[in-house]
């Protein structure tokens, strides 16, 4: 057969045969990066031994050596080569292999007629042949083609060896210490997925949306007409609570609590809001495949020290904790109040309890070092939320209060300057305010020094400056605006569902 | 018996040691592919892709391949530069181009022109060349080492114009070699193989529709089998339906690309005749795959029904998926087809596709 060169060349190369193709294909489903894949099968054809005499069903020892050593040198993403080159050994010959093996049987059998003066010793070979061809064909039933056979975990080795650093500066407060040790899959199964850091997660409720894709922008770059740049990369983690009913946490509410979160994964998964959800249990399912986006963050604002993010549907990965951190406030207390008084108020305690904790805190270890991610963009959604027409912040309040910053080893984000407020001027109103009771966070004020500051340098009004920056705000969000009608997904234009 | 075991181990042998070397990366090797770019240089639009911070994602950049020329003035000059709008001067005007020119276009409610036609550089643009080389050092910064891989997207040759595609090819590597970068095309068509069959190892269709025209690539574990183009995009369907419906092609263009749905019952006169210049792209481009696959007596053996993937811009209205599964059940397509499926990028497809291709060849 004649085919053409990978590229565009116009040299003539032979594809080679049929059983040799079904044993490369079998090996090259077990390697999940493209350009390794793509190596792969360009060395094995390109090599294809024009000579060869192979196709019996003898397993190698010394090929399994070969590929035990290389189980262990890439983790547990060899198993599925070395189960796949059991299938390439059991592969049945070539023709040409095949002719030849059966010279060999024939000069044998010959030899052995001779020697022993039996006829029968020939055809045990031609049964036992017949039935390795069966075996061998009712394993190929399966569609090798369609393998979608993701064995990451020696990918996940690599990159966590070449771990950079995500920013150049102080490196041991971006990544915790410990995380420069890897943290790999141990085991998958088709409802799970096991981590060496104990990190275990539910893969049974898991559905695609629409592949990642957004325009972010660099920070103090607001020219008119200068494009963000498009990328799919993840950049940060945004932490919710699903602010929905919940039980007692008692021993006699187990299947009551079960059940709900079941209903609350079902309702998730139609809303597709969440990539991973934490029951109250413990127990993480991952809802929506990292690599597509979720409709978690309504219009939300973060930036780092370089990028300004303003889709953090497709930028961050949203993690949600079932749970509440807000409670309405009770019928008898609203008669007293005025009208535009908030009708919530925070909970003293967080329902959101250990067990969730330990589970948000292995997942967020492993996303850290899998996407690596610095601590800068891990952010309670209360503190990214915004509403973009009344350049208001806190538009969603979950997390906005009592995160455990510590416990995550990420710096206190109540405490840092607020990046709506520094770099788009935004403000809050009173009914923020009296949410939290005018104890405010910290980072507020710092952002509104910043703004002073930088109003003062440029000698103008900071009410001046803030319009400066309000107007930066709204090209960018016109610009992305448009964009996403261009490609239909994108920026929200209303509020997503989420908390 | 001895010599056929010998044969056999060393078979096998060889499949498990190209298995090490292929997923055991060298330093180098890691370099190459950390450095490598993709551009597709397509009719309407040139996109560049590169690898993120090394957390697996990658960054695209694009700039319309379009320009306008307007008379030279100062005031103009000033506006451009301040706007960071690309543009040069040329005797008494001046050509503005990339995305800048679009926006341009409209302010002064003119057409914009195109460097390149049906996927290759315009013989009728004086300036062709020139664009296309200022887009290109416009979008794609300089290599950070010499010699970087690139990978350049260019069609298929499409029937009767073999020869124009060598010039563009050249032009275009020279452009690129210039700029420090050793690059190397790549048929737009394999680009989408690339970029969206990973799981079934690189075999089936990549189809890109682009602006231009439409390139198809059948590829069989990444080798490229059959490939060919057909030389009606995005462009044939805007200069039609605008020449029967009497209508600008800036409107025409921007209802096929924000509202256009194949699959509702056209609204007006304009959707009417998208309808019917999109069914009459996607019946040539299903019968031109269906005659070249029955022409060629090469292919291999099938041991499963193959995927169609399909990218590019002019793929992009709802509804276009199902109008294309809809004429390939009604012809007897030579092969089996396990799914039509669009690529999860549709606009970035062939940029990516490249810069695989690219981190490959190194």
């Amino acid at each position: 057969m004649i085919v053409f060169d990978v590229m565009q060349s116009s040299e003539p190369k032979e594809l080679p045969p049929e059983s040799y193709r079904k044993k490369i294909e079998a090996v090259a489903c077990s390697i999940s990066d493209p350009v390794q894949k793509l190596r792969f099968l360009k060395r094995a054809i390109d090599e294809y031994p024009e000579e060869s005499g192979s196709g019996r069903d003898d397993i190698s020892s010394d090929t399994s050596s070969n590929f035990s050593e290389s189980r262990k040198k890439y983790g547990s993403g060899g198993e599925n080569a070395v189960k796949d080159l059991k299938t390439v050994h059991r592969a049945p010959e070539t023709r040409t292999g095949r002719f030849r093996v059966s010279a060999y049987f024939m000069a044998l059998g010959l030899f052995l007629i001779f020697l022993f003066g039996g006829g029968m010793l020939v055809f045990p070979f031609k049964g036992a042949h017949k039935n390795h061809q069966k075996e061998y064909l009712q394993h190929i039933k399966e569609p090798q083609v369609s393998h979608a056979v993701h064995y990451p975990a020696f990918m996940q080795v690599k990159e966590a060896e070449s771990l950079p650093p995500v920013e150049k500066k102080d490196l041991s407060r971006e990544i915790p210490k410990y995380l420069d040790k890897l943290i790999w899959m141990v085991e998958k199964s088709d409802d799970s997925e096991y981590y060496s850091n104990r990190l275990k997660i539910n893969t049974t409720k898991t559905i695609e949306n629409i592949p990642r894709g957004y325009y972010l922008f660099k920070k103090g770059d607001g020219k008119l007409l200068q494009p963000g740049v498009f990328t799919n990369q993840i950049k940060g983690i945004l932490y919710h609570a699903s602010e929905s009913d919940i039980f007692a946490y008692r021993p006699e509410m187990t299947q009551s609590i079960k059940e709900y979160s079941r209903l609350l994964i079902r309702y998730l998964n139609k809303k597709k809001a969440y990539h991973y959800f934490i029951d109250r249990f413990g127990k993480i399912y991952r809802l929506i495949q990292d690599d597509h986006a979720a409709f978690h963050s309504g219009n939300s604002i973060w930036a780092d020290d370089e990028f300004l993010y303003l889709d953090l549907n497709h930028a961050f990965i949203g993690i949600c904790f079932e749970g509440r951190d807000f409670e309405a406030i009770k019928p008898s207390d609203t008669s007293v109040q005025h009208e535009n008084q908030p009708n919530i108020v925070p909970m003293e305690q967080s329902s959101i309890n250990e067990a969730q904790l330990i589970s948000g805190k292995e997942l967020t270890d492993w996303l850290r070092v899998k996407y690596k991610i610095p601590q800068n963009n891990c952010v309670p959604h209360g503190l990214a939320s915004v509403n973009p027409y009344d350049r208001l912040i806190g538009h969603h309040l979950d997390l906005s209060h009592g995160f455990p910053f510590d416990f995550f080893e990420i710096s206190n984000k109540y405490e840092e300057p607020i990046p709506a407020i520094t770099e788009f001027g935004f403000t809050y109103d009173n009914y923020f305010v009296e949410i939290f009771q005018g104890k405010l966070w910290s980072g507020i004020a710092a952002a509104e020094k910043i703004i002073t500051m930088r109003a003062n340098g440029k000698l103008m009004s900071v009410v001046d400056y803030r319009k400066i920056l309000n107007g930066k705000f709204k090209q960018i969000f016109t610009w992305m605006k448009d964009k996403t009608a261009v490609r239909s997904q994108g920026l929200p234009t209303a509020d997503q569902p989420g908390t | 018996m001895v010599k056929v075991r010998k044969g056999h181990f060393e078979n096998k042998k060889k499949i498990s040691q190209i298995f090490e070397d292929a997923v055991n990366e060298s330093d180098d090797e890691k370099d190459i592919c950390r450095s490598a770019l993709g551009v597709d240089i397509g009719t309407s639009k040139t996109v560049f892709a590169k690898n993120g911070n090394g957390n697996g994602g990658k960054d695209y950049f694009s700039q319309r391949n379009a320009f306008i020329e307007v008379e030279y003035s100062k005031f103009t000059e000033k506006i451009l530069q301040q706007n960071d709008i690309c543009h040069y001067r040329l005797k008494d005007s001046i050509v503005v181009y990339g995305d800048g020119a679009e926006i341009f276009a409209n302010t002064l409610n003119k057409e914009t022109r195109r460097p390149l036609k049906n996927g290759l550089l315009n013989a009728n643009e004086v300036n062709a060349v020139e664009i296309i080389k200022g887009i290109l050092d416009d979008l794609i910064p300089d290599p950070e080492e010499k010699n970087a891989p690139l990978c350049f997207s260019i069609p298929a040759a499409p029937k009767k114009a073999e020869s124009d595609i060598i010039y563009h090819e050249a032009i275009i590597k020279r452009l690129l070699d210039d700029k420090g970068f050793k690059s190397k095309s790549i048929n737009e068509g394999m680009a989408v193989v690339f970029s969206e069959l990973e799981k079934e190892n690189f075999t089936g269709f990549g189809i890109s529709a682009g602006g231009g025209m439409c390139n198809v690539c059948l590829s069989f574990l990444s080798i490229p089998h059959i490939s060919f183009s057909i030389s009606k995009g995005g462009d044939y369907i805007d200069e039609a339906v605008s020449s029967v419906t009497r209508e600008v092609g800036t409107r025409v263009r921007s209802i096929k690309e924000n509202k256009l749905n194949l699959l509702n019952t056209p609204e007006n006169e304009i959707e009417d005749a998208l309808h019917i210049y999109y069914d009459d792209l996607i019946r040539e481009l299903v019968m031109t795959m269906k005659k070249s696959i029955e022409e060629t007596s090469r292919i291999p053996k099938l041991s499963s029904p193959l995927p169609i993937v399909l990218s590019g811009g002019t793929a992009k209205p709802k509804g276009f998926k199902e109008r294309f599964e809809k004429f390939l059940n009604q012809v007897e397509f030579p092969v089996e087809i396990s799914e039509i499926r669009m690529a999860r990028d549709p606009l970035n497809a062939t940029a990516n596709g490249a810069l695989i291709a690219a981190m490959y060849q190194g």
